[in-house]
């Protein structure tokens, strides 16, 4: 587990950082989410021993973060190079042994990448034959290869072809099955909806939201509920009226589309009892907000703050 | 301390093997081997071509005189213009030298050519001419020998200048001695700067490239900063090694194996270089060379990392890189105007104990015998100065590497080294 408790960095005169709190739990998959600027790679740079907080802590399984606890990270930074000049092979060996892999290790560990990824004729190519989608597979096995308990990964899929998110995709869902943490920093919130269990918002500096995704979306849901029927629509819209509010109403392709703002979840329940069998009834969801409306909507509400 | 050598490692390794530096390490010995030999080689050749010169001699006697002096020229019977003329048109000869002579006393050379011919020819017809004028007027004299009257009658006037504290010293030295402190200081300030550009040019790379980034969450930056330097000066004495053996193999061969003689350095060599080296205290010399070469490109390399790290292009780097290569530029200056004049001069003695310029000044002075103990001193203030230069690049190194984008200005610089001393206490 991760734990950065209070931490404060400031820039000059910009404080980047305003006494965060962050838990990370052991085996999750973290979002890290937040505007460009809001302090995301800051914060990163901090778990990573890149740049020292002027206030807080940094705990990393209980201890504090030091040179030597700091190897059970692995990082993939958002802007990524490598040196164009070097084989693929060499470069890989050089970064797990500066990790403190020995070099038997670090060839079975590569090895072991090339196959995952069956690029297994790479190693004497030099990078600057590689494509950008090549490069980046590269970069991601520099950043997993010596096996961290946790892999901190900035914007991962940015600039990757689908072939290649689905590809890094899997070895992400895969590191997590055996067990890595994983944190995603990311304004895509698409991916966020599909990868991550735990999700923390921040903004400014500051920790807007956090918490499961489920209790996020649970704690910005605006009641909303979806009906589609096929018939006798206006009984459905009456008896609606009686609990809550219509928001909208439409036919599309024979089956009416209705979206009721209904207050409480038992409103919900009678609402259904009471057109159960009378308007041929074809779904019913309660609607929540995407990640992607809460996250547009809280750093608005963030906005009008300051 | 592990993670150091992985990093000089790497730093080495992928240099070493580049086309540039492989090229360098072979072109340069050439290149100084045809400087030093291609003047005597095309001499040589110039030499040989004369039999394309036909000789027309109405004395009848100058001609022995011209092979006696070893220059061979095809003799012609006696011709007039026209015939010359027509000759050196159809190019039957490149051309005629015709000698004429009343009396045997006063004798005229004439050249005739239609493409000119070296120089080096007319000269030495000049001189054969004047010789055997001045031997005929001799012997008119009732001279018997007037080849070793001659050989007696000249002498070069010279001051002998002596050293009291080294009676042992001869003036002869002054020359060896200029060549050497220029030679050798220039070769530092070449080191120095090509050394140290490495440096920086990789620091600049790491940035742009942000490799830096994922290097530095393992390695702290001032490793990897020392790692690299180090790396480069290993590259560097690889270079000289290489440069040595091959410019040394390269020398006997021409010279020995081919019979050439060094146009420039001919009088080094005549003077017994080696040993008047060992008298002007090669020992020393080369001891201060070495200390004072990977003293200064330590301190210079830090200075460029400083650079490297702090600008975001290549241009803003060179611009950069000519103002703080600044004070070796002057020590250049100061060396071959006022140095190796006046190795005591008040400029030359403070240059050579300014660390920016020491490197080069004191070379400069130590081939004009400096005293040893300024020597030390000088290396031990450069000494103090790279340490201290290398702990503050360190810093300000760690707080730039990642910084892109806005344009850094000193007062930026300033404020990361603040901050950076400042969070020295939480590490």
């Amino acid at each position: 587990m991760i734990v950065a408790e209070d931490i404060y960095k400031k820039f000059n005169d910009t404080v980047a950082l305003n006494r965060v709190n962050i838990t990370i739990p052991t085996g999750s998959i973290f979002g890290l989410l937040g505007p460009n600027g809001a302090g995301k790679t800051t914060f990163i740079r901090i778990l990573t021993r890149i740049y020292l907080p002027d206030g807080g802590t940094v705990l990393i399984n209980d201890n504090p973060l030091n040179e030597l606890n700091a190897r059970k990270i692995g990082y993939l930074p958002e802007e990524r190079g490598l040196y164009k000049k070097m084989k693929v092979g060499e470069l890989i060996l050089y970064m797990a042994r500066l990790r403190g892999l020995k070099t038997v290790e670090a060839k079975e560990q590569m090895n072991y990448w090339f196959g995952r990824f069956d690029i297994r004729d790479w190693s004497d190519k030099r990078i600057d034959s590689l494509s950008k989608g090549m490069q980046q597979k590269v970069q991601f096995i520099i950043a997993v290869l010596h096996r961290p308990e946790f892999l901190i990964l900035d914007e991962p899929f940015s600039g990757l072809d689908p072939l290649n998110t689905e590809a890094i995709e899997n070895e992400i869902l895969e590191l997590h099955k055996s067990g890595t943490t994983i944190v995603f920093s990311t304004h895509n919130m698409d991916s966020v909806e599909r990868f991550c269990e735990r999700v923390v918002l921040i903004d400014k500096g500051q920790v807007v939201l956090s918490g499961t995704v489920d209790e996020v979306k649970q704690a910005h849901k605006q009641s909303l509920y979806e009906f589609k029927c096929r018939e006798h629509v206006d009984f459905l819209n009456e008896r609606i009226a009686k609990s809550g509010t219509v928001v909208s109403s439409e036919l599309k392709s024979g089956v009416y589309t209705v979206l009721a703002k209904l207050n409480t979840e038992s409103e919900a329940d009678g609402v259904l009892i009471d057109i159960a069998g009378k308007v041929k009834l074809t779904s019913f969801c309660e609607l929540l907000p995407s990640m992607n409306d809460i996250f547009i909507e809280s750093v608005k509400n963030k906005n009008e703050e300051l | 301390m592990n993670q150091i050598f992985i990093i000089i490692r790497r730093e080495y390794v992928t240099r070493v093997r580049t086309k540039a530096f492989i090229l360098t390490s072979i072109l340069m010995p050439v290149f100084f081997s045809l400087i030093m030999f291609l003047p005597g080689y095309f001499a040589e050749q110039n030499e040989e071509d004369t039999s394309r010169i036909g000789l027309v001699d109405h004395t009848g006697w100058m001609s022995e005189v011209l092979v006696q002096n070893k220059l061979v020229l095809t003799p012609l019977p006696a011709s007039t213009f026209d015939q010359i003329r027509s000759m050196i048109n159809k190019k039957k000869v490149d051309g005629v030298v015709e000698i004429t002579g009343e009396k045997e006393r006063s004798i005229s050379v004439r050249y005739y050519y239609n493409k000119r011919t070296s120089s080096s020819l007319i000269k030495k017809l000049e001189a054969i001419t004047e010789k055997a004028m001045l031997n005929k007027k001799l012997t008119d004299y009732g001279v018997k020998n007037p080849a070793q009257l001659l050989a007696q009658v000249k002498q070069n006037a010279q001051v002998d200048t002596v050293k009291v504290q080294n009676p042992t010293d001869k003036s002869d030295n002054d020359v060896i001695r200029y060549i050497v402190a220029v030679t050798l200081g220039l070769f530092i300030y070449m080191l120095i700067f090509l050394f140290s550009s490495q440096v920086m040019q990789g620091v600049l790379e790491e940035k742009t490239n942000r490799i830096a980034e994922v290097i530095i969450t393992t390695v702290s930056p001032i490793k990897f900063m020392i790692g690299k330097i180090v790396g480069i000066a290993l590259l560097g004495i690889t270079q000289i090694g290489i440069w040595i053996v091959l410019g040394c193999g390269l020398l006997f061969y021409l010279s020995v194996g081919m019979h050439l003689t060094p146009g420039g350095f001919s009088d080094f060599l005549s003077h017994g270089a080696i040993h008047l080296l060992v008298q002007i205290g090669l020992l020393k010399i080369i001891i201060g060379f070495v200390l004072l070469f990977i003293c200064g490109y330590l301190l210079y390399s830090s200075i460029f990392a400083v650079v490297g790290v702090t600008v975001n292009h290549h241009d803003e780097m060179q611009q950069m890189s000519m103002l703080v290569g600044l004070p070796l530029i002057i020590a250049i200056i100061v060396l071959t105007v006022d140095t190796v004049n006046n190795p005591d001069s008040t400029l030359s003695f403070w240059l050579s104990m300014i660390p920016f310029t020491s490197p080069v000044v004191m070379m400069g002075r130590l081939a004009f015998g400096a005293p040893t103990g300024e020597l030390i001193i000088s290396i031990a203030i450069l000494l103090v100065t790279m340490i201290g230069m290398m702990w503050l690049a360190g810093k300000i190194y760690r707080g730039m590497i990642l910084y892109t984008g806005k344009k850094v200005g000193v007062k930026d610089a300033i404020e990361w080294l603040q901050r950076s001393l400042t969070s020295k206490k939480n590490e």
